[in-house]
């Protein structure tokens, strides 16, 4: 699974769901259901939005880099 | 008729300066309002009745040589993912070691090094995450107290303590503070230590204090900011005069943030905008403002950077004890584990660029105004609405919750502020300004 690869949010939550199964096992659990359901939003939120190459770099790579960050 | 218990921080502080009571006494009648009140409340897991006595007793000892710090005989509570010499650190669940550690959190450090009594551990929600422990809200048992720093806020709402340490990765020192009626300070990231302090995320979490007025915190972030080289995160930064700013007259120049009102209920919609009027009545400059992204864009940011963090710091944990993880944390942590790694790195990019943005918006104002959170404290089924503080965590900026009135159902109403990164001294003194005008509450019980 990568951002760029879900096609919509129900994609997005039915990879993420496959993804959760196969490493901890598949469970019957409504706050589970929910909780995956709010990060699959999350996933689809951010796969919408477009950075150019050097727009903006995380933090903690200037930090490495000896800089400062918030 | 005001009674030891009901004093704020810098009146104990005073008092016990000049002598005026003692801080054994202080200490007693904080024991007795616990003695009364814990079986509704339930926000302690541990009371340090033997630790705190000595420790009052130096307290009276250094006031009798005319020595002390800025916080000598002020008894406060820790939340429970901070470490203290000699009691046990239990982050909410039953499997970590009841071995007591042996040495404080930095921040603990500074605080007993400024006279404060460490009167015990507070609740905490597992982890420092959502899971609803056994605290009520000291106005309504009925409510939740809010979390993850519930006995914090309850112990500091229901007048047990002057002032307790709380947490935040996203808004777990301002929401609960506010739906207790205490005052929560979140400083900008870097600003406190966070070593010997149980993390949830990285870049995210933040120490921060309660107490009953502005003063108070101004006065605990006083003797605790400042550089840490133990702490990957502290920042070397002036420490301003926090308490002494807040002496300042002005009325502050406000940005009301109107579009994160259409999010909240109608009567904490309507509670904002009559603060805002109140305020601007008595002098304040307000213009509106608007978010600098998105709300969901910005939500998402810090839940996908949250959630991937946790699931990295919290793996090798739930691997060996997974069915004993609660299950909102359990959830969250799994889900964490399989994220994409563009998925956080992404998030992070787009953190750096909403940080921008926002940074704009708040160039020519002293502070940003919003609900802390979209309602008043729910039940107690959930530790209620993180979004209105997590937005501001994301980004790292210094933040307040100030009780701002009660609702029809006797519950408080609360405001936050934002300043600039490391602008704390600006925003206590927006604060202190507010707090003024806006008032203080009455005792819960």
């Amino acid at each position: 699974m990568h951002v760029g690869s879900v096609s919509s949010q129900q994609d997005a939550l039915e990879q993420l769901t496959e993804a959760v199964d196969g490493a901890f096992g598949a469970r019957d659990d409504e706050l589970r259901a929910s909780s995956l359901a709010g990060t699959a939003q999350a996933i689809w939120i951010l796969s919408q939005q477009s950075l150019g190459a050097y727009e903006a770099e995380p933090d903690f790579i200037a930090e490495a880099a000896g800089g400062e960050s918030a | 008729m005001t009674t030891l218990h009901d004093l704020s921080v810098v009146e104990i502080a005073a008092g016990v300066r000049v002598r005026q009571f003692s801080a054994v006494e202080v200490l007693d009648a904080a024991l007795n309002r616990i003695d009364a009140t814990e079986s509704h409340i339930h926000a302690w897991v541990l009371v340090d009745r033997d630790g705190a006595r000595a420790a009052a007793r130096r307290s009276d000892e250094a006031a009798s040589r005319g020595e002390g710090g800025p916080l000598n005989g002020v008894p406060v509570g820790l939340k429970d993912i901070y470490d203290a010499a000699g009691l046990p650190t239990r982050c909410g669940v039953g499997f970590l070691s009841d071995t007591p550690k042996q040495r404080d959190a930095e921040s603990v450090a500074r605080l007993r090094r400024a006279g404060a009594v460490v009167l015990g551990k507070t609740v905490t929600t597992p982890f420092a995450y959502s899971d609803p422990q056994a605290t009520r809200n000291p106005w309504n048992q009925e409510r939740t107290p809010g979390g993850s720093s519930s006995g914090s806020a309850a112990a500091v709402g229901g007048r047990q303590v002057p002032a307790a340490m709380g947490s935040q990765t996203a808004g777990s020192i301002l929401r609960p503070a506010g739906y207790c009626g205490a005052v929560g300070l979140k400083p900008t990231f870097g600003r406190i230590s966070r070593q010997g302090i149980h993390p949830l995320s990285w870049s995210l979490d933040h120490a921060g204090p309660i107490a009953r007025d502005v003063a108070g915190v101004s006065l605990m972030l006083q003797v605790m900011a400042g550089f840490d080289p133990a702490d990957p995160g502290s920042r070397h930064q002036p420490t301003d005069d926090f308490l002494g700013s807040g002496t300042r007259r002005e009325p502050p120049r406000i940005g009301l943030v109107t579009d994160v009102l259409a999010y909240a209920e109608p009567n904490v919609r309507e509670h904002t905008l009559e603060v805002a009027k109140r305020l601007e009545a008595q002098g304040a400059s307000v213009s509106e403002v608007t978010l600098p992204e998105s709300f969901e864009l910005m939500l998402a940011v810090h839940l996908i950077i949250m959630q991937a963090e946790a699931g990295a710091i919290h793996a090798n944990q739930h691997r060996q004890h997974t069915a004993e993880y609660p299950p909102r944390l359990r959830a969250f942590v799994e889900a964490g584990q399989v994220l994409p790694s563009d998925a956080y790195l992404q998030a992070q990019r787009l953190r750096a660029r909403i940080r921008t943005a926002a940074l704009a918006r708040i160039e020519g104002l002293d502070c940003l105004l919003t609900p802390t959170a979209g309602n008043v404290a729910p039940d107690p089924s959930t530790t209620g609405d993180n979004r209105f503080q997590g937005i501001w965590t994301l980004l790292g900026l210094p933040t307040i919750s100030l009780p701002s009135g009660l609702s029809a159902e006797r519950l408080p109403f609360s405001t936050q502020l934002i300043a600039g990164p490391w602008r704390e001294a600006t925003l206590l003194a927006c604060a202190r300004w507010c707090e003024e005008v806006l008032g203080t509450l009455p005792d819960p019980f």
